[in-house]
């Protein structure tokens, strides 16, 4: 199982910003995460069953240019990919959904 | 006045930060912002560990506003080049340093006390361990590297530190640092690379020492370079001149340089050049000096700039004159009088029993299965630090003008009066008992497992904190001129009330 640490909101300026949505760490499941990291203000951790590491590595990937002169890499972006955070089941959602499944309109289903 | 913003990167959460995280990498990017717009300090103290590198990026700073990534006081580096107990952020991939501000238009980066290692087999041009590099387009780039250990792998081309910002202004100051690359010899292998076009640039290296590589700085363009007290040993053969690749039209100044190079390019007053130089233990870091040391007592009073202390935080200067390097020589106090003063280290299993007043003036440490006993008054006038399985203890006072950290499974037990002017702070599995009275200045903290008991009482002028599974059982007269926090405030009531205070988690 696999964990990954979303940058919920953007903060900060520049190429080198999070985005919301951009994938800020990948670890194995049980992994240790200090307090702030559990904060659902600045991250959103996301647990995925059945999945290594390994199969997310991409998403901790930058855009990079190559610097014409000494050939080092050049950020433009610090991750070339993200998730669509508004895709993402909330607890919330989750909740509700828990909800009526215990209400009695389903009862008859 | 900017405020500073403190959080702590570790496993454990000690009490006083505003956040908490797991790495640097988490911490800086839960943590981006415009720190101007903030008017905001980031302050960020890490734990022991061996962390992966860091881009510091996604942040708008300036001189005042700037971003500091330091050693917390539970993990004080060593004489060594340490595997555990101290701070290590460290890159194994080519072309990606171990901090970099590369991506930043705008750049202030404080490090302090840290280890900082590119271990990968090959580095290439323009890489290193810090580096803020290919930003073409910044405006305005400060680097200070104090009391940190740097070391760069490989033998092809690159840098320990590296700035390629044309255009920017800024400055890169170096002080009290250890800068080696011990595997390169090639003519391109440069210890320190500033390439900046700004006539406000301006570059310091003061109190360092430099080793390996075949040149120990190369800058180019219009800003200024002063460099004083730097111990400089390139790879043999050594280049005819040291500082022959400085170049720059905005002053070069230059005094006591201690280097294996007979020459020098910018020559100044109190070189001692062509020297031989031998150290502690070379081959594991340990580049501090020997007994009759060309550099012992040679180098300037740069207090002035601000530099007190050493790369291990022993107080400047320790002999009749300051040491040129990064580290001064500790003279081994007489057996009669004991006093210290310098760095006191004991470490493996050393004992040491001491019966006569103990002076520490520098840092007092304690590691391992050391331990250290007193009968008489031990006074340190800086950080006490047991760390690991050691243990302190005697029926002594203990005065110390800075904080007393203990960490690991350390003990600290004295039978008479604990005097800390700068907080007591207990971290995980520590014993801490004081059958006499524990006078605090400042915070008194204990996290994890950390116990505290007092059987005369606890005096703590700031706040009294616990946190994790921290015990504190004290009997009268206790007083906290601060708070109690992190503890149940109805036990610490009534237990104030009956005149005893017993607080378990």
């Amino acid at each position: 199982m696999a964990e990954l640490l979303l940058k919920r909101a953007l903060t900060g300026t520049g190429p080198g910003a999070y985005q919301a949505g951009d994938v800020v760490d990948v670890r194995e499941d049980g992994a240790y995460w200090a307090p702030s990291e559990l904060d659902d203000t600045p991250f959103l951790l996301v647990r995925v069953a059945g999945a290594p590491v390994s199969d997310y590595a991409a998403l901790l990937e930058p855009v990079e240019t190559t610097d014409p002169e000494t050939g080092a890499p050049v950020l433009t972006k610090i991750r070339a990919r993200g998730l669509d955070l508004s895709r993402l089941p909330t607890a919330r959602s989750i909740e509700a959904v828990l909800a009526h499944a215990l209400s009695d309109a389903t009862v008859a289903r | 006045m900017p405020t500073t913003r403190l959080v702590y990167v570790g496993t454990d959460t000690p009490a006083g930060y505003d956040a908490y995280y797991s790495s640097p990498a988490t911490a800086l990017a839960g943590e981006q912002a415009d720190l101007d717009a903030l008017d905001r300090v980031l302050r960020i103290e890490c734990g022991a560990g061996v962390y992966d590198r860091i881009d510091v990026a996604g942040y708008t700073m300036d001189e005042t506003h700037r971003i500091e990534i330091v050693a917390a006081p539970s993990a004080p580096l060593a004489a060594t080049w340490a595997t555990t107990g101290v701070v290590t952020i460290q890159s194994t991939t080519n072309y990606k340093s171990a901090v970099s501000v590369a991506q930043q238009v705008t750049a202030s980066l404080y490090l302090e006390g840290l280890q900082l290692s590119q271990e990968a087999a090959s580095q290439s041009t323009g890489m290193g361990v810090v580096d803020a590099y290919s930003g073409a387009t910044s405006t305005y780039v400060r680097i200070e590297v104090a009391r940190c250990r740097l070391r760069l792998r490989g033998a092809a081309t690159g840098y320990v530190v590296a700035l390629n910002k044309p255009s920017a202004t800024g400055a890169l100051r170096i002080t009290d640092c250890t800068l080696d690359r011990p595997d390169s010899t090639a003519s391109t292998a440069r210890i320190v690379y500033v390439n900046s076009t700004a006539s406000g640039f301006a570059i310091e290296l003061l109190s360092n020492t430099l080793i390996g590589g075949a040149c120990e700085l190369l800058t180019t363009g219009a800003g200024s370079f002063r460099g004083e007290n730097n111990l400089i040993q390139l790879t043999a053969p050594a280049p005819a001149q040291t500082w022959a690749q400085v170049y720059g039209t905005g002053g070069i100044t230059t005094s006591h340089t201690l280097s294996n190079s007979a020459g020098s390019a910018h020559a100044g007053t109190g070189d001692i050049l062509g020297a031989t130089i031998t150290f502690t233990d070379a081959a594991s870091g340990d580049y501090r000096p020997v007994a009759g040391s060309a550099n012992v007592d040679a180098g300037a009073d740069l207090s002035a700039d601000g530099i007190t202390t050493d790369l291990l935080g022993t107080a400047r200067p320790q002999g009749a004159a300051w040491d040129i390097g990064a580290l001064e020589y500790v003279v081994t106090p007489a057996p009669e009088t004991l006093a210290a003063s310098g760095t006191s280290l004991a470490t493996g299993q050393a004992q040491l029993t001491v019966s006569k007043p103990l002076t520490s003036r520098g840092v007092l440490q304690v590691q391992g299965a050391a331990s250290l006993g007193t009968r008489k008054p031990l006074q340190a006038r800086g950080l006490v630090s047991v760390v690991g399985g050691a243990q302190l203890g005697g029926g002594t006072l203990l005065r110390a003008a800075k904080a007393v950290v203990v960490a690991g499974v350390a003990e600290l037990a004295v039978g008479k009066p604990l005097v800390a002017r700068g907080g007591v702070q207990l971290f995980t599995s520590v014993e801490l008992h004081v059958p006499k009275s524990l006078a605090a200045a400042q915070a008194a903290t204990l996290s994890g497992t950390a116990s505290l008991f007092s059987a005369a009482g606890l005096d703590a002028r700031g706040v009294v904190q616990l946190a994790g599974h921290a015990d504190l059982l004290v009997s009268v007269p206790t007083r906290a001129m601060g708070s109690y926090a992190g503890i149940n405030h109805g036990l610490v009531q009534r237990g104030l009330t009956r005149g005893l205070l017993f607080a378990s988690r």
